[in-house]
């Protein structure tokens, strides 16, 4: 056996120390029962909330360690949320300058045909209407306008 | 609640499987029974990890309570025991965690059979020629020791040194193979060895 091991073999010997650490007498008597005294009352739902939340979520417990162990780094981590905060303020007031160049752009864009419009608005065939022309002018009959009297009649 | 199952006498008798079943249909006496079977090795292990009585009643109780809920889930590809170990073992170990840095010892009496151990009592005599402060002494000693190895590797020496479990069980309650339980077990050792030198001279 190496000095190593022996070594172990010392350590080993020590450790059986750990075994004799009992809890009180009747301990173990009273375990089950609570657990299921536990179970029964429906206990469970109610345990600590914290604790439910570090089984579940174990980087949030380790987040909210590390910042107890460090203030430093809770100032840091503030300062940097508190700048985040600040400049989503500033952003959000700033007038956009992409908006505005597209708004420009819109009023110098020319305006589109009439026959580009109605064949866009409608997914049936519509003739489209030549540009310039009147309505009356594709009825063929010539148009006769009339004076129009105002006054009553029998006046 | 079967009468069978709520009878301490013939509970022994019945297969651990059986008694899984049992308490998955909601047979409060029969999980009553598997708590039982596993109490004394499930609270070991957490208050060798957390060397504190309270926290230890805690975490093992807390531990029984969710393998009960998570039942239906078990699916019996382990033993229940390594399940519940296992479980124990990941509520320890997120404990640890957020109490890192505020740990307080609030340790177990030594039991009498300690004073008739031969190895304890050739190492104590060595030290000083009061036992009973010698062993209380030793004690604190080797807890401040444990509790300065990382959780891994305290888990390690927990399970094989100090409860006796194999390699291979081991690796299944820490979901590792077991060339990484035999190194992280040489380590602790090695790091136990370094801080308890004077006790082992």
């Amino acid at each position: 056996m190496s000095a190593e091991q022996e070594n172990f073999e010392a350590l080993r010997k020590l450790l059986a120390l750990k075994k004799h650490e009992q809890p009180p007498p009747g301990y173990f008597d009273q375990f089950a029962s609570e657990v299921r005294s536990r179970l029964a009352a429906g206990e469970h739902r109610q345990t600590n909330l914290w604790r439910e939340l570090g089984d579940e979520a174990s980087w949030l417990q380790r987040l909210w360690a590390a910042f107890a162990d460090k203030p430093a780094l809770a100032g840091a981590f503030g300062m940097a949320v508190c700048a985040l905060m600040l400049s989503g303020i500033y952003l959000s007031q700033k007038p956009e300058p992409v908006a505005d160049a597209v708004v420009a752009e819109a009023w110098q864009l020319p305006a589109p045909a009439a026959s580009q419009i109605l064949m866009a608005s409608s997914t049936n065939p519509v003739p489209a209407v030549p540009v310039g022309g009147s309505l009356f002018d594709r009825v063929g009959i010539p148009l006769q306008t009339a004076p129009v009297n105002f006054q009553p009649q029998g006046q | 609640m079967s009468a069978e199952s709520s009878c301490p006498e013939s509970a022994p008798e019945i297969h651990e499987s059986e008694l899984v079943k049992r308490a998955r249909r909601g047979d409060l006496g029969a999980y009553d029974e598997l708590v039982r079977r596993y109490q004394e090795r499930v609270y070991a292990t957490v208050y060798h990890m957390t060397s504190n009585h309270e926290d230890a009643n805690d975490l093992a109780q807390e531990a029984f309570i969710k393998a009960f809920q998570a039942l239906k889930s078990f699916k019996g590809g382990s033993s229940f025991y390594t399940w519940v170990y296992r479980i124990a073992v990941n509520k320890t170990l997120n404990f640890l965690k957020s109490r890192k840095n505020r740990s307080h010892f609030s340790l177990n009496d030594v039991d009498f059979n300690a004073e008739n151990n031969p190895d304890l009592v050739a190492l104590i005599s060595e030290k000083t020629p009061r036992r009973e402060a010698g062993l209380t002494e030793l004690q604190e000693k080797l807890n401040e020791a444990m509790q300065q190895l990382s959780e891994q590797h305290r888990l390690v020496v927990t399970l094989h040194d100090v409860q006796g479990l194999p390699h291979e069980e081991i690796a299944k309650i820490m979901d590792c193979n077991v060339g990484t339980v035999r190194s992280r077990l040489f380590y602790a050792r090695q790091q136990l060895q370094g801080f308890l030198a004077d006790y082992l001279k």
